[in-house]
């Protein structure tokens, strides 16, 4: 049985058709514009290399459609007497259900009620949301199911770590150059290599991690390549000196040798007897272990009775001493040597004599650092008069000094600038010159002098091009304590306190080193001696 | 005041009243039953009457036959120029009281219940100024003194449209106080032909009082307890607030032609009209219908018109007509995701 309408339940049906209408209308085109704006966004991201697979996640977006269309629902709902005017206009009721919202009609209710039993409320629209919303999820659809070309380039963050992959495989290659890496060692390394790259491409996920990962084992390949010629070095070395003075040789020694020499692939380079030197140590050594006897120390006729020339023997251990040292000095060269390794190259070359002064040697760092030949530290040479290595990266000491190279910075920003009288200099601003004229920022060399203390104490270093970040450690070296600063200050008060003619200065940023200013000037040196008067 | 709503039976009696006086004057005036269910309405709601209209189509007869349907007494002005205030409201004459002279008022046409103010715009302002006071607060003051006129007043006034020389128009003000100025149009062949027939020299059929004695009392009670409710005295606000060429709401098609809107005043004569509307159709509150019906009578006349809509033609009922189509009833339409 069907309840008689009142016009309560008229209104209460009404509005909620009315909400029912407008979230479903907000929900649809919300819907629409998404699903139109996620395809551009994911059409975009694939475009530049991100690839979205669609995933059911995604449903939750339409809860949040759904309950953004229900909030816009309740705030665009009309008032409650508009919904009795809309009702009543409805019902032809010519005001009466609007009057009935007010107040009791009392007598007219049943001619309220006639009207309202034939109420036609207005119906939920739902052909056109059904459709946007067809329409959205045909286009979430196509984009899910419609297969698109791979991604063809990668992130800025998988860019980056494509660049350091491609660093790795060059490193990689340069070490198997430098014979610090074995080649099927290296081949090993450039398949990882590859395979992360492959991953890449796929948009496969890659971190930094996978990449430190491949660099360290190269590292470790690299190590433990230059701790076997370290010490097939040595013992080559050890092997040459007993040989030259007449001693037995250790059996082990000669064994391991071999072993090290096969393991760095230095047969190859050998001449074909030394080759077969190597393989006849190496026989004897696997028919030793083999057999189970302990080796004993071999003189002059027992290496004899082994069909071994000692002669043969010690031309093989020089060139293995050699191959080995050439490998250690790459390594040294590149700063790759470890502690334990630079030690073992250290002894051998003091066991050569080759320390101690000679020219080359000096180019050997120390593992423990301090004064020497291997001291890291700037030096000033040594005191019998030859130039050492020249101090703060300026090279040799007895190395000319030039100034005619271009500085890698950004000069554009060194630009003169006059200043009033009075004004001190910027803070970020460093005092390079105080002129007279207009600079002419030109190229000059500058004649080697030695930079020795011997002229006087900061007068040689007055006359040199360094570079402004060095002029402290300089001043360090070759003045006295705290006179550079006095000197300093008093050019600094002359300047401001000096009437007549604005004298110009040259200002660059701090530390920028400017090789390309000279700092010879008349107008300074001329004027300042005045001032002091 | 009473303000229960109006039972059936007594929207009926209203009802039945209304219509009585209404045929009446459609007797009296042929083919013009808009207009006289206009001017019942207008007199149902204790409102002036303002007819303007050509010569000959019967409006002071009109206004005849009402006092004499309505039973109530007439008084008649024929508004000239040389006409005075003292001629309209009555004067103080000198009279021997008791053996002492002493001044005694004397009432002018204008005592009577219903006064047919002829041709109003012939009179000078001075003369029409002397209407204003007792069309508003049904009173008239003469040397200081205030006399009462009888209830119901009604001033029904023609004036022609045609004949602008010698004549003065009726000031904002006046017009403004008229409850609704109607148009007496003219009639069609058919009608004048029933004219032709019916009316032996001219002469109107005797009308008769229709309604009994304290009918209009109730009538105008009646008309008191129709119901205004919230959504359509928020019309009548909005449609008045739209003829405000100053305000946000007005239309622009409106805006353009107005120098002026309609006053409050007009907004109480809506409602005022809208309750004797629908109780002329039946019903205890009043409809939009209602208030639309009687918009372009009420409106119309108070719109100040704009110098563009003289030049364009443009009248103050074309646009009451804009402002009815431009201003929605309910204020809030149904918004999109119903159909309609």
């Amino acid at each position: 049985m069907r309840h008689p309408t009142t016009t309560t339940t008229a209104i209460t049906r009404l509005r909620r058709r009315v909400r029912t209408g407008i979230a479903l209308a907000t929900t649809s085109r919300l819907a629409l514009v998404t699903a139109v704006l996620a395809v551009a966004a994911v059409g975009v991201a694939r475009v530049f290399g991100f690839v979205f697979a669609p995933s059911p996640s995604w449903a939750i977006g339409l809860l949040v459609l759904a309950l953004a269309g229900g909030w816009h629902a309740r705030r665009r709902t009309p008032l409650d007497s508009s919904l009795a005017a809309h009702v009543d206009r409805r019902a032809s009721a010519a005001g009466l259900v609007m009057l009935a919202t007010e107040r009791d009609v009392g007598p007219w209710r049943e001619a309220l009620r006639s009207r309202l039993d034939a109420l036609e409320l207005p119906a939920v629209e739902v052909a056109r949301p059904l459709a946007r919303i067809g329409a959205a999820t045909a286009l979430v659809a196509g984009l899910a199911f419609v297969p698109l070309p791979p991604a063809t380039r990668t992130a800025p963050r998988q860019i980056a770590i494509q660049a350091a992959l491609e660093k790795a495989r060059e490193e990689i290659r340069s070490s198997v150059e430098a014979d610090q890496l074995r080649p099927e060692e290296a081949v090993a390394l450039a398949k990882r290599a590859s395979d992360l790259e492959e991953r890449l491409v796929r948009g496969d996920p890659v971190v930094w991690a996978d990449v430190d990962s491949l660099n360290e084992a190269r590292r470790q390949q690299e190590a433990a390549e230059r701790g076997d010629a370290a010490r097939m070095t040595a013992s080559a070395a050890s092997i040459a000196a007993d040989l030259a003075a007449g001693e037995s040789l250790d059996a082990n020694e000669l064994a391991e040798i071999a072993r090290l020499a096969a393991s760095l692939g230095l047969q190859p380079e050998l001449s074909p007897e030394l080759q077969s030197l190597l393989e006849a140590l190496a026989r004897h050594a696997e028919s030793s272990r083999e057999s189970g006897r302990t080796q004993s120390p071999l003189d002059m006729q027992a290496l004899k009775d082994l069909g071994i020339d000692p002669a043969d023997l010690a031309r093989l251990a020089e060139a293995l001493r050699a191959m080995g040292g050439t490998r250690l000095r790459h390594a040294a060269r590149d700063g790759d040597l470890a502690p334990p390794e630079l030690d073992e190259l250290r002894k051998l070359l003091e066991r050569e004599g080759r320390l101690g002064g000679e020219p080359g040697a000096g180019d050997l760092p120390s593992a423990q650092g301090g004064d020497g030949p291997f001291d890291p530290t700037p030096g000033e040479g040594d005191p019998n008069g030859r130039p050492g290595r020249g101090g703060i990266s300026r090279g040799r000491g007895d190395a000319a000094l030039d100034g005619t190279n271009d500085t890698e910075l950004d000069t554009s920003t060194l630009r003169p600038e006059r200043l009033t009288p009075g004004q001190p200099i910027p803070d970020k601003w460093e005092e390079l010159r105080v002129l007279r004229a207009e600079p002419t920022p030109g190229a000059r060399p500058i004649e080697p002098g030695g930079g020795t203390a011997g002229d006087g104490a900061g007068r040689a270093t007055f006359h040199r091009d360094v570079a402004p970040r060095h002029r402290d450690a300089v001043q360090r070296f070759f003045t006295d304590s705290g006179r550079g600063r006095n000197r300093r200050l008093r050019r600094r008060r002359w300047r401001d306190n000096t009437v007549g003619p604005r004298p110009l200065f040259l200002l660059g940023p701090s530390g920028l080193p400017d090789r390309r200013v000279t700092r010879r000037s008349s107008g300074l040196r001329a004027q300042e001696p005045q001032k002091r008067r | 005041m009473d303000s229960t709503l109006l039972t059936p039976a007594e929207v009926a009696r209203a009802r039945d009243a209304l219509t009585r006086l209404r045929d009446g004057m459609a007797r009296v005036l042929l083919g013009q039953d808009e207009l006289v269910s206009l001017v019942a309405i207008a007199l149902a709601a204790r409102g002036h009457v303002l007819l303007e209209g050509l010569p000959g189509l019967g409006k002071t007869e009109l206004v005849k036959s009402l006092s004499k349907l309505l039973g109530l007494g007439f008084g008649r002005i024929q508004f000239t120029p040389d006409l005075l205030p003292s001629d309209v409201t009555g004067g103080a004459v000198l009279e021997e009281v008791g053996g002492h002279k002493r001044f005694v008022f004397q009432p002018g046409p204008l005592f009577a219940n219903c006064v047919l103010a002829d041709e109003i715009n012939r009179a000078s302002p001075k003369t029409q100024s002397a209407l204003l006071e007792a069309m508003q607060e049904r009173r008239v003051t003469v040397l200081g003194e205030s006399h009462e006129l009888p209830s119901p007043f009604f001033v029904l006034a023609t004036q022609n449209p045609i004949e602008l020389e010698g004549t003065y128009p009726l000031p904002e003000a006046q017009l403004d106080r008229f409850l609704v100025k109607l148009d007496v149009p003219p009639v069609g062949a058919d009608v004048l032909t029933r004219i032709v027939r019916e009316r032996h020299r001219g002469q109107a059929p005797e009308s008769t009082a229709v309604l009994a004695g304290g009918e209009l009392d109730a009538l105008f009670v009646a008309v008191d307890r129709v119901a205004v409710t919230e959504g359509v005295a928020g019309y009548v606000a909005r449609l008045v607030a739209a003829s405000d060429p100053r305000g946000a709401s007005c239309p622009d098609d409106v805006r353009s032609f107005l120098r002026y809107g309609a006053s409050p005043r007009a907004a109480i004569g809506l409602a005022e009209a809208g309750r004797a509307c629908a109780l002329l159709a039946g019903r205890p509150n009043v409809d939009f219908d209602d208030v639309q019906r009687v918009a372009p009578s009420v409106l119309a006349h108070r719109l100040v018109l704009d110098h563009a809509a003289r030049l364009e033609g443009v009248t103050a009922k074309d646009l009451v007509s804009r402002l009815l189509a431009a201003v929605d009833p309910i204020g809030q339409a149904l918004p999109k995701g119903v159909r309609a």
